[in-house]
């Protein structure tokens, strides 16, 4: 679980780079983050190693991208890796489901829900660390609008996390159909 | 007999049709106080004018819809409408201007620039029905039931609900503006910044209000 998860959380967020490199407002911060809903996704899976996982992978390969700072450097991947965990664990109940009974009760609001608070957790640690450590990040951009870049990084995790999940949504409902309705199938 | 219960019939529509429009211009008026209070003492949140960083009375775009139903959306419909129209036309601040001056001056603006006329109603319509639309969207047939919705909002349904009535608010603030001005420099910065407003104020909002609805209506019971 772990080493799928980090190994998602990387393919998705190369992906995304190289796709949308056009949305890109700061390095890191961009207007549509399709990876959070890769996030969202992991963690509802996998849990705590899903989590685990995005955290390794943000702290081995993304490292140094917006401050040099010891402290930065652990500190962001945590926060980019637990958000969707942490949040889970607010919006579906602390400690009051079961891994294999969290899929059950997500419907459309609880996954809006998951999706929104997540996105809120992850701009909000980001952006907090940015301002008390990111210094690279603020030499190389000389001065950087904490507001915007937290607004901009909150609205690319938002919409990024619906597009995704929604189109994941979309794919298994219209693939479902069509194995149900396949007669080749033997069922 | 029928005369009397067509009579009976139309005093019920028309005491109906009484209760709505009250209705509606309560919300007006609350819809109002809230744009201008939130300027007094939020507008240093101001990113430009129509976007803030905390937008407060996102919040009662939805509580009103919960509240009142359609009357609620047709209430922040025109009071927006109203809003919009008074900063088109600044000169009706001044000592001079009267009722009168107010109407040309907008009727030239829409003469002069039809775009404005269209993008004031979409702001309008964005900004009185994304609370209704998004409730539409996640408690489907429910409408009946709003108002007891305001009782049991959890923070799920909150959070669902005010993204989605975000989404829909400033996606189709930013099109309004980008038809009265295609060369929008800061579209998306407006859009983010607007987004991430009404999320912060709608949620922070209707947690209070939930709040209180849930105290008041435990001190009702212990009286």
């Amino acid at each position: 679980m772990l080493a799928s998860s980090l190994v998602l959380w990387l393919l998705s967020w190369h992906a995304n780079a190289w796709a949308f490199s056009f949305a890109e407002v700061y390095p890191g911060v961009n207007l549509l983050f399709l990876p959070h809903g890769m996030r969202v996704l992991l963690s509802l899976l996998f849990g705590f190693w899903g989590a685990s996982g995005i955290a390794m992978a943000s702290l081995m390969f993304h490292r140094n991208l917006w401050s040099d700072d010891p402290w930065a450097t652990i500190i962001t991947p945590l926060i980019s890796g637990y958000c969707a965990w942490f949040a889970m664990k607010i919006s579906l109940g602390l400690g009051q489901h079961s891994d294999d009974r969290r899929l059950e009760k997500l419907d459309s609001r609880s996954l809006i829900g998951l999706i929104c608070l997540s996105a809120l957790i992850n701009s909000l640690g980001h952006v907090i660390i940015l301002s008390t450590l990111g210094t690279q990040a603020a030499e190389s951009h000389g001065h950087i609008n904490l507001s915007s870049t937290f607004a901009a990084m909150f609205t690319g995790d938002l919409l990024g996390a619906l597009i995704m999940l929604y189109a994941l949504r979309m794919i298994i409902m219209v693939f479902g159909s069509k194995t149900k309705r396949d007669p080749s199938d033997g069922t | 007999m029928e005369p009397k219960l067509t009579d009976r019939e139309n005093t019920t529509s028309r005491s109906g049709i009484l209760q709505d429009s009250a209705r509606s211009g309560l919300c007006f008026a609350i819809w109002i106080t809230a744009s201008l209070t939130h300027e007094w003492f939020l507008g240093f949140l101001h990113y430009r004018d129509g976007v803030d960083l905390l937008y407060l009375p996102h919040s009662l775009r939805i509580a009103l819809v919960l509240a009142f139903g359609l009357s609620g959306v047709l209430g922040v419909c025109l009071a927006t409408a109203t809003l919009i129209l008074f900063a088109m036309t600044p000169d009706f601040a001044g000592s001079d201007a009267n009722l009168q001056s107010f109407i040309m001056t907008a009727t030239q603006v829409f003469i002069d620039k039809p775009s404005t006329l269209a993008s004031l109603i979409l702001q309008a319509l964005a900004s009185g029905c994304c609370g209704w639309l998004a409730l539409r969207i996640l408690v489907p047939g429910r409408q009946a039931s709003y108002a007891g919705m305001m009782m049991n909002l959890d923070l799920r349904t909150i959070l669902s609900v005010v993204t989605i009535a975000s989404v829909i608010n400033s996606g189709v603030h930013v099109g309004a503006w980008l038809l009265l001005d295609a060369d929008l420099g800061d579209a998306s910065a407006r859009f983010s910044v607007m987004l991430t407003g009404d999320v912060l104020g709608g949620v922070l909002g209707l947690v209070l209000i939930a709040l209180s609805t849930r105290l008041f209506a435990r001190e009702g019971k212990m009286t």
